[in-house]
């Protein structure tokens, strides 16, 4: 299995003593999971893809300094966050590919996005998870984006000569374009230490 | 003996935040344009004009991820001053969306044609919009009013009621009827329902159909009034760049006593970036356009030839050339029109 932790963000609250009370402490863990209906969808997606029989395992991945700066500085696209989720996808106990998940900003609003992989690091199938905004929303399309299957980290990816624009939604076609290449190199990058 | 008490307590809990990359914000954006237009007929003297004709900043915010606000103000031709030049609020709306419909209430656009909509000019090849963009559909055509509109299956739907139009402008085409926003009435409301298909790669092929009975001097017993119907396509991938819009209005009570008006144009282009091993889209490409402003009237007949070399060095950037002409039918001569252009939106 992946050597990627799974992370939570902790404050911790320390509440103030007195002499009648010499502790009072309260921990508070803040946990934050994805909200129930993108991992449902996402979760139902991959098993259309990958099939009924494989196992899935969820988990939240915090960006090491090094993955991040050498995805955004590849993709030209920064992360908002420092993390993102990641399913592995097993059949008996074997590595069969890995889904991504995670997010790009649209013109105002964040567009969330899957990107499913087999277990060499190549996008096998995209998806647009979430759309929230009136325009733009044709990126969802599953032709267009079937011109990223079969990428990976090595692939051309210029918007109008490697991938296709799509008129009146260019910053999303952009957005989308860069966030599935920044996934490339996080997916890779897994993997590789998978194998070490 | 009761000592002091020593509480120690300890209690652990957990919040669960529901991570749905929604983050309230507010966004900013814009596009403008800068004209050059070179003219003349025949042998007769040449004019020629430099203008930075629209400058528009685009400002939205999203309080959840379902309600927001958008809005374009516009700065037309620079500068406004002794009735030239135009300041507009050409947008400003709340809009609901989910994924099944929408709302949006405020200043809105009517989803007529490819343009009016989708006007930013890296979209368009032309330096200045086509001219049926602009007389036989209004582009920009705005107003108060509100919509509805919702996607299944790749088939995009809308349904707009904007304010009335000013039926004793209406004439030679419905522009010079628009309320603009400005103090209109709602006696009729002009309605506008579209559909678009998008499910296709680079393909987008639509229609709509607008009706309003347009007061004539405020006075709602007194009307012009018409139908707009249009069909658009647009494909724009592989290469291959191909539009083709055609619309017709009918009117009853023109004041003009025209009883339709319309026309269409056709665009082709291909780019050859790839061939001559330029980065980014450089096309050559040719438009044929003919429509009129009122039936049967030569003088308000018109047939357009462009031919045009566009780049794109970024799918945000254009710059534009073209040579066309311009022939009234009533006209002996065509006028020769010779534009350069850039414009960008963000």
């Amino acid at each position: 299995m992946l050597n990627g932790s799974k992370t939570q963000d902790k404050p911790i609250l320390s509440l103030g003593s007195n002499k009648r009370l010499n502790i009072f402490l309260m921990l508070v863990v803040m946990v934050t999971t994805l909200t129930a209906g993108l991992r449902e969808k996402t979760e139902s997606l991959i098993y259309n893809h990958y099939g009924d029989s494989v196992s899935i395992h969820y988990k939240k991945i915090s960006l090491s300094p090094e993955i991040k700066s050498k995805s955004e500085k590849n993709s030209k696209l920064r992360f908002k966050r420092n993390h993102v989720y990641i399913w592995e996808i097993s059949q008996k106990d074997s590595l069969v590919g890995l889904a991504y998940l995670d997010h790009v900003k649209g013109k105002s609003q964040p567009i969330t996005f899957a990107v499913f992989y087999d277990a060499l690091g190549t996008v096998q199938q995209t998806h647009i998870i979430k759309y929230r905004e009136p325009i733009g929303g044709e990126v969802g399309n599953i032709h267009w984006l079937k011109q990223f299957s079969g990428r990976s980290t090595i692939s051309a990816y210029k918007v109008g000569k490697d991938i296709d624009g799509i008129s009146g939604a260019t910053i999303s076609v952009n957005a989308v374009t860069r966030g599935i290449h920044r996934s490339t190199f996080v997916v890779q990058y897994l993997l590789n230490r998978n194998h070490e | 003996m009761k000592r002091i008490l020593l509480l120690t307590v300890v209690a652990g809990s957990m919040i669960f935040a529901q991570d749905d990359f929604f983050e309230q914000n507010y966004s900013i954006g814009g596009y403008g344009e800068l004209h050059y237009n070179r003219t003349n007929t025949g042998d007769g003297d040449v004019s020629t004009k430099m203008d930075f004709h629209r400058f528009i900043i685009y400002y939205g915010y999203n309080w959840t991820e379902n309600w927001s606000f958008k809005s374009e103000l516009e700065l037309e031709h620079n500068f406004v001053a002794d009735g030239e030049g135009e300041l507009e609020l050409e947008q400003a709306f709340v809009n609901y969306h989910s994924e099944k419909f929408g709302l949006q209430v405020g200043v809105i656009l009517p989803s007529v044609g490819l343009i009016n909509e989708y006007h930013e000019p890296p979209l368009f090849v032309s330096v200045e919009r086509p001219e049926y963009s602009k007389y036989v559909i209004p582009t920009t055509w705005f107003g108060n009013g509100f919509a509805l509109y919702g996607s299944m299956a790749g088939v995009n739907w809308r349904l707009a009621l904007l304010e009335d139009m000013d039926g004793e402008s209406i004439g030679a085409g419905i522009r010079s009827g628009r309320g603009k926003g400005y103090k209109t009435t709602a006696y009729d409301f002009v309605k506008n329902f579209s559909l678009n298909y998008t499910g296709f790669p680079g393909l987008r092929v639509g229609g709509s159909y607008t009706m309003h009975n347009a007061p004539i001097d405020n006075n709602p017993d007194s009307t012009v009034s018409f139908g707009l119907g249009e069909f658009n396509l647009k494909y724009d991938a592989n290469n291959f760049y191909a539009i083709l819009e055609y619309g017709s209005i009918s009117y009853e009570n023109n004041p003009l006593e025209y009883t339709s008006s319309g026309g269409y144009y056709l665009d082709l282009g291909y780019n050859v970036a790839g061939l001559v091993g330029l980065e980014g889209k450089l096309m050559p490409w040719f438009r044929y356009s003919d429509y009129n402003r009122g039936n049967d009237d030569a003088g308000r007949h018109y047939t357009i030839q462009r031919f045009g070399l566009t780049y794109w060095p970024i799918s945000n950037i254009a710059f534009k050339f073209e040579y066309g002409t311009h022939k009234t039918e009533s006209a002996e001569e065509a006028i020769t029109q010779i534009n350069v252009g850039v414009g960008y939106n963000f």
